[in-house]
Order: C-alpha cells, then sequence, then structure tokens
C-alpha cells in the first residue's frame, strides 16, 4: 500500500486561503492508514472550524471515491459532485492529487505527504518502506527481502562492515555521547537475506554476483504500455 | 457512603459471596473480608448474601422497589428490569410487555435480589420481565447466569407461596454488523477487535463473528468507512455541554439539567467525528468518561478511547479549541464524575 502522513492543518489551512467552499475527497483504495468518509469527514470539520477560529470562515463537505489513481473513476465519480466548489482537497496520495488536477476544472490540493510504498505492522503501529519501484526486481535471490529499501546503502552483494549483531549501523540514535553504539533500531538486510537463503538451502544465491542496478530502467518519467 | 461493603455484625461467613464474586474481590478467613480495588461494584455478592450482611450505595432492593411505586400508583402491573449492557431503550420491551410497563435500567441483573419478587408482588406487579445479557456477553462474567437462576428460584418460590407472578426470561446483546456494501477491505476492524471477531471473508469484505463479538464498538467507532454499525446511543448537539460516558464507569447518572449525556456500551465506542460534528454545531464543552484502563470491562476499550481522543485533542489544539475536550477517569468506586461535570 502507498502510505502517507497527513500534513498539518494550519498548513493546510494556509494554502487554502483564498477559497471559500472546498470539497474534501478520501480515496479508499491503497493509501494506509486508510482515508475514507471518516477521514474526510473529520478533516472537512476540522478546515471548516480552524477557517473560523482564523476569521475567514470556509463551507466544507467531505465524499469519497473508491480510488483516485483512476481517470475514469474519478471523472464519473467526481464530475457530478464539484458543481460550486472553489478547490478540492484530497486525502489521496499524490498520484491522486495528480490525476484529480489533471482531470477536474477545479484546483486541487493534497491534504498529505506521500511516504512510500510499505507494509503495516499492526501490533507495533508501524509502517515499513518496502519497495521502490527500480524496475528489476530482485526478491528472487534475496529470500524475499529487498536489499534496494531495507539496505541503507542499497548495496546490492552483501553486507558492508556496518553490519553488527544483525542490525544496520545506520539508525536514527546509532551512538551516544561518547561514540558508543546506543539501540540499533533496523535490522541489516543483508544479514536477513543471508539467514533466509540459509533456511531455504540457497546459499548458492548468495555467492552469486549481482551486476550493478540499470539507472536507465528507473529514470523518469516512466511508462508502461 | 461507599459503593459496597461488607458489615461484619452480619455477616454469618457462609462465603457464598466469595464464591460467587467473578473477581476475586472476596476473601474468605476468619473474617470475609472485600478488597476494594479488585471489585468492580456489580453486586452479585450484594444479592447473594442470606444475612445483608452486604451493603451497596446503588441499586439496592429498597430503591427498586421505591422506583416502581410510583407506576404501580397508577395502575401498571408489569415491570421490566434489564440489564444496560444489552438494552438501549425502553420501546424495545413494547412487544412482550405491553405498552405500560416500569422500567428499571440496572448494571447487571445479577444484583437482583430474590427478596425483591415477593415484594414486588405484595407491591402489586404481577409480571416482570428480566432481561440479562446472553452469558457469554455478560460483563461481570456470573452476572447473566445467575440473574437467570434466581429467576427460576423466584417462579418456584412465588408458585409454592400461592402468589401469582408471571417471570419472562428475555436474554438480550448488542453487537456490531458490517454493512457489506460499503466496506472498503481496509482491515482497520481486524487490527482493532480486541476479541479477534473479524475476519475479512474471501472477497475482502469484513464479517463479524457473532460468537466471538462482546459489542464493545470499538471498530464501529474507527471503520474509516463508516461501514460498521451497532446498535447504540446517538446523539444530536443540543446543550453547551456534552457527556459522554462509558456506561460502566458511573452509576449515579444524574447529572445537572444543562448537560446532555450520552451513555455508550464502552469509552472505546466514542466516534470522534460525532463529537466533531457537535462541536461544530455549538458545544462548547465535551466531556469524555471512561473507566481507568484496569477496570475496563471490555478488554482495551478504555486505552483505545484515549489514542482516539489525545490525537483529536492535538487537532483541536492546531484550530484553536484544545481546551473544548477532556477525559476524565472514573469509577463506580469513587463518584467524582458529578464534580467534575460541574467544575
Amino acid at each position: 500500500m502507498i502510505v502517507t502522513k497527513q500534513k498539518k492543518i494550519e498548513e493546510i489551512l494556509g494554502f487554502l486561503g483564498p477559497y471559500k467552499k472546498i470539497l474534501v475527497v478520501g480515496c479508499d483504495g491503497c493509501t494506509q492508514p486508510p482515508r475514507s468518509t471518516r477521514e474526510a469527514d473529520t478533516l472537512a470539520l476540522l478546515v471548516e472550524m480552524g477557517s473560523k477560529v482564523g476569521g475567514a470562515a470556509k463551507k466544507c463537505s467531505a465524499t469519497t471515491v473508491v480510488k483516485q489513481c483512476d481517470n475514469q473513476i474519478v471523472a464519473s465519480a467526481l464530475n457530478p459532485q464539484i458543481v460550486g466548489y472553489d478547490a478540492i482537497l484530497s486525502l489521496a496520495c499524490g498520484i491522486g492529487v495528480q490525476v484529480l488536477a489533471e482531470i477536474l476544472p477545479v484546483p486541487v490540493y493534497p491534504a498529505q505527504d506521500t511516504m512510500f510504498m510499505g507494509s503495516q505492522e499492526r501490533e507495533l503501529g508501524t509502517m515499513d518502506e518496502r519497495c521502490k519501484g527500480c524496475g528489476e526486481c530482485v526478491l528472487y535471490r534475496t529470500a524475499g527481502v529487498c536489499p534496494v529499501t531495507r539496505c541503507a546503502k542499497g548495496l546490492m552483494n552483501g553486507p558492508c562492515g556496518g553490519c553488527f549483531k544483525g542490525k544496520c549501523e545506520v539508525t536514527e540514535e546509532s551512538r551516544d555521547e561518547k561514540g558508543n553504539v546506543k539501540i540499533l533500531t533496523h535490522d541489516c538486510a543483508w544479514y536477513q537475506i543471508y539467514e533466509g537463503l540459509k533456511k531455504m538451502n540457497r546459499l548458492d544465491l548468495f555467492r552469486t554476483y549481482t551486476p550493478p542496478k540499470s539507472r536507465l530502467i528507473s529514470t523518469p518519467p516512466r511508462q508502461v504500455r | 457512603m461507599e459503593a459496597i461493603r461488607i458489615n461484619q455484625d452480619y455477616c454469618g461467613k457462609c462465603s457464598f459471596c466469595y464464591s460467587v464474586c467473578p473477581f476475586e474481590a472476596i476473601s474468605s478467613g476468619e473474617e470475609i473480608k472485600l478488597d476494594i480495588d479488585k471489585c468492580r461494584v456489580c453486586g452479585i455478592c450484594y444479592s447473594t448474601c442470606p444475612s445483608n450482611a452486604i451493603e451497596t450505595a446503588y441499586y439496592t432492593t429498597d430503591w427498586m422497589i421505591d422506583a416502581v411505586r410510583p407506576s404501580v400508583k397508577e395502575g401498571i402491573k408489569t415491570a421490566v428490569i434489564a440489564c444496560r449492557g444489552s438494552t438501549l431503550s425502553k420501546n424495545e420491551f413494547d412487544s412482550v410487555a405491553g405498552k405500560k410497563f416500569a422500567m428499571l435500567k440496572l448494571p447487571c441483573v445479577g444484583r437482583v435480589e430474590l427478596d425483591f419478587f415477593p415484594r414486588a408482588a405484595e407491591l402489586g406487579i404481577d409480571r416482570i420481565i428480566i432481561a440479562p445479557c446472553e452469558d457469554d456477553f455478560c460483563r461481570f462474567e456470573v452476572g447473566a447466569k445467575i440473574a437467570a437462576a434466581r429467576a427460576e428460584w423466584a417462579r418456584a418460590l412465588l408458585k409454592d407461596t400461592g402468589q401469582h407472578q408471571e417471570i419472562i426470561l428475555l436474554r438480550k446483546a448488542i453487537r456490531a454488523e458490517v454493512d457489506r456494501n460499503k466496506c472498503i477491505s481496509c482491515g482497520t476492524c481486524i487490527a482493532v477487535c480486541p476479541y479477534e471477531a473479524v475476519n475479512l471473508e474471501t472477497p475482502g469484505i469484513a464479517r463479524i463473528d457473532t460468537q466471538k463479538c462482546m459489542g464493545c464498538g470499538s471498530c464501529v467507532a474507527e471503520c474509516p468507512a463508516l461501514a460498521i454499525e451497532m446498535r447504540m446511543n446517538r446523539w444530536e448537539a443540543g446543550k453547551p455541554t456534552l457527556l459522554i460516558e462509558c456506561q460502566w464507569c458511573e452509576y449515579d447518572t444524574e447529572m445537572p439539567k444543562e448537560v446532555q449525556v450520552v451513555e455508550l456500551p464502552c469509552s472505546g465506542a466514542i466516534d470522534t467525528l460525532q463529537v466533531l460534528k457537535s462541536l461544530r454545531s455549538g458545544t462548547s464543552r465535551v466531556l469524555v468518561a471512561a473507566c481507568k484502563q484496569e477496570e475496563c470491562k471490555l478488554e482495551e476499550g478504555s486505552k483505545r478511547a484515549e489514542k482516539r481522543i489525545s490525537s483529536l485533542v492535538e487537532q483541536l489544539k492546531k484550530v484553536g479549541m484544545g481546551d473544548a475536550v477532556r477525559v476524565v477517569y472514573t469509577s463506580p468506586k469513587e463518584p467524582i464524575l458529578r464534580m467534575e461535570v460541574k467544575a
């Protein structure tokens, strides 16, 4: 799913300054945490209340779309609804915002910062990056662990010297004042790849050389036909 | 007066209370003792004690008789005793009890003493409808079972003494349901449910196992698509102060008139969107009364409520309304809510 983070209300109120009537559009698709009717309604109310306190009262309504990244769905669902609105506030990822901006005649603003493609760890309540869309998947030889997103250095052939007891040296707080290693929070991707391949009895894959990734494949703008 | 206590002068040390207490709050020994920290004030011991040695501040038999007396004077001969955990409003009983009846809503019907039945018969009540929760739905583990057994016992007792009183047992429960057309398959309900009662069916639509659902309402309050429904008190903004309370955190329900009181099955069922809507349409203060986390009857309802409310408060602060919502942790053991409401 695409992981997003809601922008601060003050920021949203800032760029919505000149508009009076705003439609908040949720997305039922893959954004995580979900941004559907409840979130759209909540944001609409907060913007309304915030603008009232700020002096320039706005009117907000909320609606939601099955997925904002499909231009046909968006056109059929939103075109009849946008009559009379000055601006649209989209709760989708960056893709949804762009699709809306492209096909709708009113200005569209993002309510979220799109972070990455990732997975959700429900018990810890975290969302972790898992895919960068590099265009040449190597998961078949890395025991299902992506070195592109999960290795801080994006190494393709085994760990660097910073693998410490299975953890990565690149962490938020890796050293204290004296320079001693503090708690290492991230797992070393290559350590996990090694352990995974060992379990699968395919350590031969670990020894196979992977050539450098072709940046050509991942140079934007990309298109699939 | 304390919420519940043992009067040692009357105690016959029969230890009945010790054997019925679902929370191991009563210890037997030289002297029967009640550990108020473990007690959840269900009142099952109060109704079980044969020598009236247990005194409680809430819903005593005398109080119940006094509560039905005015209706009897109006000629009403039917009384409904319902648990607040599974009954919302009076009209749920219209079909069984007829148009006119006296209704008492108690926290757990297990606290109705056997005494109540003959005393009500004496008063002129000839039909009593006892509505406890379903056995596996009871918030106090054994309350519903005890209520049912006691109704049976009362029936036999009254028959033997030649009094004509009909006792009807009606079991109820309030559980969540998914509106299949609205579900967006996001899986939030699965993560939220403390009872592992929700599954995603093969096409990806949430399904709630009615055997496992305990009706805490957490999924209802968090479903992003508003696809989960449960019979629950809803509210329209009206009065300046709105008190949203968990129905288990306060037994004393009389509040000042200017306060709009909404009872929910658990603080975990508090819908922050509803709260926001009230704030927009004129409510200036919202007070949320929740059980302390260790006393939550529904696993982690109180914890979830705290998380949800604190993130709401964070957002409200940014729009200049941070003071509008406040959480009060309370318990029937220390009835502080009324003071907090006035403050």
